[in-house]
């Protein structure tokens, strides 16, 4: 079909985030050349070399520029130059901060169809089409987009991440922009998620809610998340009870996450902490009352106490494996 | 100061969700409430205009059914209410923000707060849309505003980070759960807001002259997510429910 497509990487700690390589997958299907993907920030060879692993022909990138992509006026202003050197038809983005807060003004002022949170892409002979959970989760819809362009972000851990048959070039292209005019600042930043595993890429998540009835617990299921290379999240009643910070919480008003394994403990399964968890691949609950609704999407139950339970299981496990 | 917020209704979030024959969720019977992140914004509007004066205007596109909400917002103290009739448009999230940058432009505001995503088609859209048609900078999931000389400061919180950001008014902020304890709506508040009017323009006086207004995205079908399987539950005792837990927890397996 021949479009032409701008991917925005993104990264964590010196690597490409997952997303992207999920993007890069999408991208693909979607059209087996041209893609260009914009990276901001240092992009090393390591990222490169992954890059063109995935079937990357373009890389744009601003080399030693620092740039606050936190700014919403920055960021916005170096997706403008990314997609002005493009020129692409579709352009994709991970679902996570500059997804939700950048990309629809984008959208907006490049008159662009945008469809958010995807966790699908499909393409035939009539088009592309994206699938998307809609009702928190109870249902999805299918869109297809009647825009000439469209803008995409990807909820992470959805699309399976498969490296071109061949590598392709990855060429690297130097940008730069002039300091934009800007009408936002930043008074203070706090980054709060220093986890080494970023929870929405996470594929093991061992989450608490109020049953972990204390902070100390939150050490016991980070010690099982770590023995399984995974990561802590937490429902929004452990989070306003001060057990763990509110970086970790999953559902409507936190983080969206799609794991290969969840591990609910002491969590009732409240439709707004489902929404953000209810897709995971298999679902583990562990809980003393047999009736909670947790158990209804669980694909396997535990009635009991995690205080039983998680400590036996952290020392079966007492030689840490990565998964 | 004069405040507009934007609000839209939704399907309760309690309610099941069933697919009609068509292909398309089937929205008979179900309870539809204001947007749980709309409370948020509707509450913040009600604390600044109690701190600075001034009026909170609420607006929403959508079919008659919708103005239930612009009742429930008048009990809860706003001062007018306005519903934009979208006729038989299709509302994607474009379509919704012009019509709602349109008729702004017909209000005179300081402030624009809504929600930061709605809970159905939940795509947060709709406000930095907004914002950016009409020319004014934009900050997302606020936990917390405050103004200071015409200078909005806005603690916006996602994706486990928090940032302090400075704009200048007028401007648009969407409103994250933790901004405030939305109030409840007193009786006394129901019975004043059956009186008041609510105010209806049609989307297609509004883009009078703008040219024709098509959506940029199409729905093709509604589904069910496929059933789970059945839930297997293990009881007994502790030591037992590890030996069968380990195994669960190879992710290649
Ligand atoms: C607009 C809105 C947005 C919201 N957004 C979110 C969100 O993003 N995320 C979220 O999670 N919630 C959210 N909520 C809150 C949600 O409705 C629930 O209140 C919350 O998810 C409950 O958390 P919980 O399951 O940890 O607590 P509870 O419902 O109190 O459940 C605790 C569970 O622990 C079990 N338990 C107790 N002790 C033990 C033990 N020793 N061992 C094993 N089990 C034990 C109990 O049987 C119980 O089932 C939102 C609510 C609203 C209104
Ligand atoms: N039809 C509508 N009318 C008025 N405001 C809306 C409408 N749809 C969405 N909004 C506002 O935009 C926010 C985000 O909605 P969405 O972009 O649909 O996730 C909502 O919380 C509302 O404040």
């Amino acid at each position: 079909m021949g479009k032409k497509i701008l991917i925005i990487a993104e990264k964590r700690q010196g690597q490409l985030k997952n997303v992207t390589l999920e993007a890069l997958t999408a991208a693909r299907k979607i059209a087996s050349s041209d893609i260009t993907v914009g990276i901001i920030g240092e992009a090393n060879q390591g990222m490169i070399e992954t890059l063109r692993k995935y079937g990357t022909q373009n890389v744009c990138r601003f080399a030693g520029q620092d740039l606050n992509t936190s700014n919403p006026d920055v960021a916005f202003h170096i997706l403008l130059k990314l997609i002005e050197t493009a020129d692409p038809d579709i352009v994709l983005f991970g679902h996570s901060l500059m997804g939700k807060e950048t990309v629809p003004r984008l959208a907006s002022r490049l008159k662009m169809g945008l469809v958010s949170d995807v966790t699908k892409v499909d393409v035939n002979d009539d088009g592309i089409f994206l699938t998307r959970p809609i009702y928190s989760g109870k249902a999805y819809e299918t869109v297809k987009p009647l825009s000439k362009k469209l803008v995409v972000t990807l909820r992470p851990n959805n699309i399976r991440a498969i490296p071109a048959s061949r590598p392709a070039k990855a060429e690297i292209t130097d940008l730069s922009i002039e300091a934009p005019d800007m009408r936002i600042h930043i008074l203070r930043s706090n980054e709060r998620n220093k986890d080494t595993v970023d929870l929405t890429e996470a594929k093991i998540i061992v989450a608490g809610g109020r049953g972990v009835q204390r902070a100390e617990g939150f050490k016991l299921l980070k010690a099982l998340a770590d023995r399984l290379g995974g990561a802590v999240g937490a429902s929004r009643a452990a989070c306003d009870a001060g057990y763990c910070d509110y970086a970790l919480q999953i559902g409507q008003t936190g983080k969206v996450v799609t794991p290969d394994i969840y591990i609910a403990c002491g969590i009732s399964g409240a439709i707004q902490h489902l929404a953000g968890m209810s897709h995971s691949k298999r679902i583990i609950a562990i809980n003393k009352d047999p009736d909670a609704p947790i158990f209804d999407v669980a694909d396997y139950g535990f009635v009991g106490d995690l205080y039983d339970i998680i400590p036996k299981l952290v020392d079966k496990l007492s030689k840490p494996t990565t998964v | 100061m004069d405040i507009i917020v934007l609000v839209s209704e939704t399907v309760d979030t309690e309610e099941d969700i069933v697919i009609e024959d068509k292909g398309l969720v089937d929205h008979d019977g179900l309870t539809h409430i204001l947007n749980p992140y709309d409370e948020y914004a509707v509450e913040e509007a009600m604390l600044l205009k109690e701190s600075f004066g001034g009026t909170v205007t609420a607006l929403t596109v959508g079919p008659q059914q919708s103005e239930e909400i612009l009742r429930h917002v008048l009990a809860l103290g706003v001062d007018q209410v306005v519903r934009i009739d979208p006729g038989e448009r299709f509302l994607d999230a474009y379509v919704v923000a012009t019509c709602l940058a349109q008729a702004i432009r017909k209000y005179p505001f300081d402030i624009l707060l809504a929600g930061n995503v709605s809970i159905d088609y939940g795509s947060g859209q709709v406000g930095p849309r907004v914002a950016e048609t009409l020319g004014i900078p934009c900050a997302v999931a606020a936990v917390n505003i405050k103004i200071e000389q015409n200078q909005a400061v806005v603690i916006r919180e996602l994706d486990g980070r928090d940032d302090t950001l400075q704009m200048p008014l007028p401007c648009l902020i969407t409103a994250q759960q933790g901004l405030n304890e939305p109030r409840y709506a007193t009786l006394q508040g129901m019975i004043k807001a059956k009186k008041k009017p609510i105010t209806t323009v049609s989307a297609n006086d509004l883009l009078e002259g703008s040219g024709d207004l098509q959506p940029q995205i199409t729905v093709v079908r509604q589904f069910q997510p496929a059933k789970r399987g059945e839930t297997r539950i293990f009881s007994g005792e502790p030591d037992q429910q590890v030996q069968e837990l380990l195994p669960l927890l190879d992710t290649n397996q």
